[in-house]
């Protein structure tokens, strides 16, 4: 259990009293369009902080700097293309889904494009998707709890996921969002006074660092294949595409101008924010015990580095990093649900919506606790969840974007063969030297859509708007 | 590299996060004229 300064204990208090009264401000919503897509009222700067802070959760810092402290910048640099694939969403999809005015999530724009059991298929998958992405975010947030609090891994995972649920359920996108922009200023200054401080404090010249971390590089690098490298970068670079927090941005944004902004700025925030979390990783030798794990480089540092009080603000980032990634996903998992699954199936009212989103926030929550108990390290969840989302969603969403006559066939063929065949690879191809299941997945969903538009009549236009 | 990721950098993120304050400000702003509407 770690020890802490009451300097330390009133910052992180503080943090939370602020949450609190944000969750407070921006509680009241009075339709499920303004819990979905705040109106489509977020300014690009806010489109922008809301998905960086999502972005650089506890798997971009933490996981990030335990990577760099063993490998230098090799992941940096396998990241880039992660950097990439949002400058290009922002450039190419997101100003086109923005177009969709009337749509409060990802699955109604595939309903646009492909009909109702197309939004269905894809709401499971994204409700699915949102739950364990919290899940995987729950269990490391419940054991930096655990570590700093000393409670048991499964009240601390609870309490984390509890207090994120709290300040979503009732204030919706509106409130995630600006709670996530007030979390994204908090790290976006700690962090660096945190770089900042250890390049003043260096008792040799920053050359050394800087050949040390071609040294790690270079060594990361050789231990590597092909196809890992080939695994890795197309992981980062797809996994994520417009999974449902960051297609919520998109649909939410004033304007398709302050969409492609949002996300452009968030592609480039991300180079600097991970280059600055990788140089901490490499620095960490110059002021800790070669023996320290990895994934306590981000804290270790911090604490040797930083006095009681300012480590507190670096304590209050690191619980930012967790509950801001959450807060993204409950919310998400809420209004897919509500929008994609009951409302085909259910016609209710506007208000009865508001409330099952509500709910479905809480109810969300309690599964993401209980999955967390059994959920793998940060770096395998988000890779297992990463290989279902890319094979299964990015195909028809980008091709309907593009597409003016879509065929319903092409739709859910490319997502239940896209998604069929990256499980079902990942179960019988193991080892460093098989070809990745995003891979096979993504070629099988290309397949699968060709044959489906190739076969499949057109959509009705009374299907696609209803 | 090393010398733009650590000194560079540092400032460029302290000036997002500026300039995400005062957005923020405006944004709770309108959140609470539209509460008040």
């Amino acid at each position: 259990m770690m020890m802490l300064a009451p300097a330390d204990l009133a910052v992180i208090s503080i943090y939370f009293i602020f949450l609190l009264y944000f969750a407070y401000l921006t509680r009241r919503n009075k339709t499920f369009n303004e819990f979905a897509v705040a109106k489509h009222s977020v300014p690009a700067i806010l489109v922008f902080a809301s998905l960086a802070t999502t972005i650089v959760g506890p798997g971009f810092s933490i996981g990030f700097t335990s990577k760099a402290w063993s490998s230098g910048y090799l992941y940096y640099l396998l990241v880039i293309p992660y950097a990439a694939q949002v400058i290009l969403v922002g450039i190419f999809l997101a100003p086109k889904l923005s177009q969709y005015r009337d749509c409060r999530s990802l699955g109604d724009v595939m309903r646009k494009k492909y009909g109702a059991f197309t939004q269905v298929l894809t709401g499971l998958i994204s409700v699915g998707l949102c739950i364990g992405f919290a899940a995987v975010m729950g269990k490391v947030g419940g054991s930096t709890l655990r570590d700093v609090a000393g409670w048991p891994l499964g009240i601390s995972i609870a309490v984390i996921t509890g207090a994120t649920a709290l300040v979503t359920f009732s204030g919706g996108l509106r409130a995630t969002i600006a709670t996530e922009s007030l979390q994204f200023s908090l790290k976006a200054v700690v962090v660096p006074i945190l770089v900042l401080v250890a390049v003043v404090q260096l008792s040799h010249p920053i050359a050394v660092v800087a050949q040390r971390a071609d040294d790690l590089s270079i060594k990361a690098f050789e231990g590597l294949n092909f196809w890992q490298i080939l695994g890795i970068s197309l992981s980062f670079m797809l996994g994520e595409a417009l999974i449902p927090p960051y297609a919520n941005r998109a649909l939410a944004a004033k304007t398709g101008e302050a969409s492609r902004s949002g996300f452009i700025l968030a592609g480039l925030f991300c180079l600097v924010w991970l280059a600055m979390v990788a140089f901490l990783g490499v620095v960490a030798h110059s002021y800790l015990s070669q023996a320290t794990a990895g994934d306590n480089v981000f804290v270790d540092i911090g604490r040797k580095l930083l006095p009681s009080g300012v480590f507190g603000f670096l304590l209050a980032t690191i619980i930012a990093l967790i509950m801001s990634s959450q807060e993204s996903v409950l919310n998400s998992a809420a209004v897919a649900f509500t929008s994609d699954i009951l409302a085909p199936i259910a016609n209710v009212s506007d208000r009865f919506n508001l409330i099952a989103a509500k709910v479905a926030t809480l109810v969300s929550a309690g599964i993401a606790i209980y999955a967390a108990q059994f959920s793998p390290s940060i770096i395998d969840g988000l890779l297992i969840l990463y290989s279902v989302w890319a094979p299964t969603i990015i195909v028809p969403l980008v091709a309907g974007l593009f597409i003016e006559r879509t065929r319903p066939l092409a739709g859910w063929l490319s997502i239940i063969a896209g998604g069929g065949s990256s499980i079902l690879w990942q179960n019988i191809a193991t080892g460093t030297h098989a070809v990745p299941a995003i891979l096979i997945g993504l070629i099988a969903a290309l397949v699968a859509y060709a044959a489906g538009h190739a076969l499949g009549r057109p959509i009705k236009k009374l299907e696609a708007t209803s | 590299m090393t010398i733009i990721f650590a000194t560079i950098f540092p400032l460029i993120s302290i000036a997002a996060s500026i300039a995400t304050l005062f957005a923020l400000v405006r944004f709770i702003r309108e959140i609470r004229k539209d509460h008040e509407a």
